[in-house]
């Protein structure tokens, strides 16, 4: 026998034991032969047993039933008829009270009135008509006394449901323990309180046996004291305990229910009492228990909607969203996932819980997943258990691995949907009716936040790139205008200087004349290839910038350049390696103006001076042209931006120049449809490279 | 012949050149450096009578130089900040020099300036 089974006939056994015992008890005070009582406590225990148990320990009831009516000395046949009727109501109650997704905790009003109505009011029915014809068939019941048997097993069974049954259910099931340990004292005073009270208004400590009935009034104030304090763990004990009190009155002949000395009326009164009590309580107990829940909800909500409110940068908001929301709904994880831009994909945008790493670096397909499903639907959605879902199904890999219960829902703004919020927890769990609810309300109302949020970041950004560009043309406006200025300064002083010798202001010598003259030709080239420059940059905004291709010998044209380049300068050793000539269909005039600002770049940026080497070699169907320097080389931090308009890496050392020579490089090898890079190797200067395509080469002079 | 007063200045190749056309023609003499650096080391054997300055230099730029200038010991000559920015003025002002005189510049404030300078106190 597997240890489940013995687990199973154990369970079997105990509920049969304490089943007879309390049902032992109630036939003490039998009032119609010695089978029939009204007050019947095992009914409520056999449905506490088999909600809670599940329905298959049913044979512990029929066993503890049959057993304890055979020992009144009933016929067996007869005992097993009852035994089978108090089986059966349990069974009917229970599979009603499932179907209709009862919860034990009876801190909803829908669960207290479907104990009442299917559990009190329809199941004792069975029992009763099953039992009763039994009693009839056996021969123990006269013909006459069947309707008081009737009414009497209805009314004790119903007590038993009302009384017995939540008093298990809720405290096997609320975390009454906490509640009493938070409020310990008050509910240490509490019980005292109600002890002695019931036991001075039913034990008839006060006033003569049965003469002021209105003394029952007396416990009311505790009724009120444990359900609005206590809520329905309170409620229960209060109903429990009193109802023990008021028959123990009954039993003794004492208190305000005892009028005469007729057992059956005296118990009938106190039922009646206690019926109409147990379910004023239990009412106002899950009706007070709703009222916290949608109290906390709303309390929730509101801290929710004041953080989406005082936020409105993203990134502040959605953190605090999201721990408002965790700790409002009890869960571990939660995220917000929004849908991309381009509508393909959703963007975790930030997640709480273990996969805070992952957010804002992943792209989550749209189509598959259960958040797909949220986006496609625009509702909520519940997955009891996330093992259970496809692979392919899971909203999340990452969560997939950390979550067993989740629900999410559509984020809409203006009747778009912009994402989907979740909320899972690791433990198994069901998310209810309720708590979709308010995770629906609150995306509802995060949403606008979001959708706004998202605008103004969107119009911040717009506003800082503008507010960066007209920066950017301000310095290079005040950049030109210096760089411009400078050679201008030159002709102007030299110009002055020639005037002022011819004017006989003062005496020249014929070599400075020549100087001055020299000067005046150089500046002057100076300020045309600044103009150039600048003419270049604004037929490049335009886009017209035009080539004019010719085949054209590369080698030829690099060789070329570094002869003249060589020439300025002593400084820097020029060597071009190349295998001989490469013809390319390119514009000689641009390619010559990109290698020459490659080269003075070179040569502007090693000081110090050294090798400059060129290459040209073939490449794919292209040529490559490189040029390397050992020089300053450019910062790491400068090193993304070199080829951008405007750009100058060493703009703070003071090297002249206006940041537009690898702008302007870029863009004609491109309008080529080549390629510029630039590389920084680790023992120092810079390494460029341009690729350009051969083209069609066929004829000497080539297309245009 | 009495001893020319000395003249520094501090720019590049071409402006050097210019003022020692200029200035010789005037009477003095020019003495030059490509930078701030260059500057400071002509300062250790010589004690100009004005300096000229450019603000935007390689290696040792205007603000470097005055601010190293400052700690040598006195007398200090007046120093004249030459730029072509547009912020010539608030430029001086920041190293707390004596004139400014913005490039390109005519003939007549070059010489009135430095007449000026050199021939103060």
């Amino acid at each position: 026998m597997t240890a489940s089974a013995v687990r199973y006939l154990l369970q079997v056994g105990a509920l049969a034991a304490v089943y007879a015992a309390a049902a032992k008890g109630g036939l003490l005070l039998a009032t119609v032969g010695a089978q029939v009582t009204l007050v019947w406590p095992p009914a409520g225990l056999a449905l506490a047993a088999l909600l809670l148990g599940g329905p298959r320990l049913w044979p512990g009831v029929a066993f503890g039933a049959t057993l304890v009516n055979a020992s009144t000395g009933v016929p067996l046949a007869t005992a097993c008829g009852m035994g089978t009727g108090n089986t059966l109501e349990a069974l009917t109650a229970v599979a009603m009270l499932r179907r209709f997704g009862f919860q034990p905790s009876l801190d909803r009003l829908r669960d207290v009135f479907a104990l009442v109505a299917l559990a009190a009011g329809l199941s004792p029915i069975a029992s009763a008509t099953i039992g009763v014809a039994s009693l009839l068939l056996g021969g123990v019941l006269p013909l006459r006394n069947v309707a008081t048997a009737w009414g009497t097993w209805w009314l004790g069974d119903a007590l038993g449901d009302l009384v017995v049954a939540p008093l298990l259910l809720v405290l096997s099931k609320q975390p009454w323990r906490h509640l009493m340990a938070r409020r310990a004292a008050e509910a240490a005073v509490l019980l005292v309180a109600m002890v002695v009270a019931s036991v001075a208004v039913f034990g008839g400590w006060v006033g003569p046996r049965g003469s002021y009935l209105s003394l029952v009034y007396l416990i009311f104030p505790f009724a009120l004291w444990a359900t609005l304090q206590f809520g329905p763990p309170g409620a229960v004990l209060f109903t429990g305990l009193v109802s023990g009190f008021a028959i123990w009155g009954v039993v003794h002949v004492t208190g305000p229910f005892v009028h005469g000395t007729i057992l059956r009326y005296n118990l009938l009164n106190t039922q009646v009492f206690m019926g109409v009590a147990a379910v004023t309580v239990l009412i106002l107990a899950a009706a007070v228990a709703e009222r916290e829940r949608a109290a906390a909800g709303l309390r929730a909500l509101q801290s929710i909607t004041d953080t989406a409110l005082a936020h409105l940068a993203l990134t502040d908001l959605l953190p605090q969203v999201l721990n408002r929301v965790t700790t409002a709904l009890a869960v571990d994880n939660t995220a917000i996932l929004l849908i991309s831009a381009d509508e393909e994909a959703f963007v975790p945008y930030m997640a709480r819980g273990p996969d805070e790493q992952v957010a804002g670096q992943v792209r989550i397909p749209l189509a598959p997943g259960l958040a797909g499903r949220i986006v496609v639907s625009r509702q909520p959605l519940v997955v009891d258990d996330l093992s259970t879902v496809e692979p392919g199904e899971a909203v999340t890999p990452f969560w997939r691995a950390t979550t067993h219960a989740l629900m999410g829902v559509p984020l809409v703004v203006d009747d778009r949907v912009i994402g989907v919020l979740q909320a899972g927890t690791r433990a198994p769990r069901h998310f209810t009716a309720d708590e979709v609810r308010l995770l629906q309300l609150v995306a509802d109302r995060i949403a606008l936040a979001i959708d706004h949020a998202r605008l103004y970041e969107a119009e911040r950004q717009a506003h800082d790139e503008a507010v960066a560009a007209v920066q950017a043309r301000d310095e290079f406006l005040s950049v030109a205008a210096h760089e411009l200025k400078t050679p201008l300064t030159s002709l102007r002083g030299f110009a002055q200087l020639l005037l002022h010798a011819m004017k006989g202001e003062s005496r020249i010598d014929a070599p400075s004349v020549r100087r001055a003259l020299q000067h005046l030709d150089q500046q002057s080239i100076k300020l045309e290839g600044l103009v150039t420059q600048l003419l270049d940059l604004s037929r490049i905004e335009v886009g017209k910038l035009a080539l004019d291709k010719q085949a054209t010998d590369v080698t030829e044209l690099v060789n070329a350049v570094a002869a003249a380049a060589q020439v300025e300068t002593r400084l820097h050793t020029l060597v071009v390696h190349a295998p001989g000539p490469i013809v390319a269909d390119i514009d000689p005039l641009r390619v010559e103006q990109v290698l020459v600002n490659l080269v003075n770049n070179a040569i502007k940026y090693s000081p110090d001076g050294g090798p400059i080497d060129l290459t040209v070699r073939p490449w794919a169907d292209g040529v490559q042209v490189t040029v390397r320097d050992h020089g300053l080389g450019i910062a790491p931090e400068h090193q993304a931006h070199i080829f951008d308009r405007f750009y100058q890496a060493h703009a703070h050392s003071h090297r002249s120049g206006i940041g537009l020579g690898l702008h302007i490089s870029r863009q004609i090898v491109d309008l080529h449809g080549g390629s510029i890079t630039a590389a920084f190797p680790t023992d120092g200067g810079s390494y460029f490279v341009v690729t350009l395509p051969r083209g069609h080469t066929n004829g000497p002079t080539g297309d245009t | 012949m009495p001893v020319p007063k000395q003249i520094l200045v501090v720019d590049d190749e071409g402006i050097r050149d210019l003022m020692v056309m200029a200035l010789s023609a005037i009477g003095y003499e020019v003495v030059s450096a490509g930078n701030g650096a260059a500057a400071l080391e002509r300062l250790a054997t010589l004690q100009p009578t004005v300096i000229l300055l450019d603000m935007l230099m390689p290696t040792m730029d205007g603000w470097a130089f005055a601010q190293a200038y400052e700690h040598l010991p006195k007398p200090h000559a007046p120093v004249i900040v030459m730029t072509a920015a547009h912020d010539a003025a608030t430029w001086a002002a920041e190293i707390k020099a004596d004139a400014y005189l913005a490039k390109p510049f005519h003939f007549a404030d070059l010489y009135a300036c430095i007449e000026h300078w050199a021939n103060q106190g």
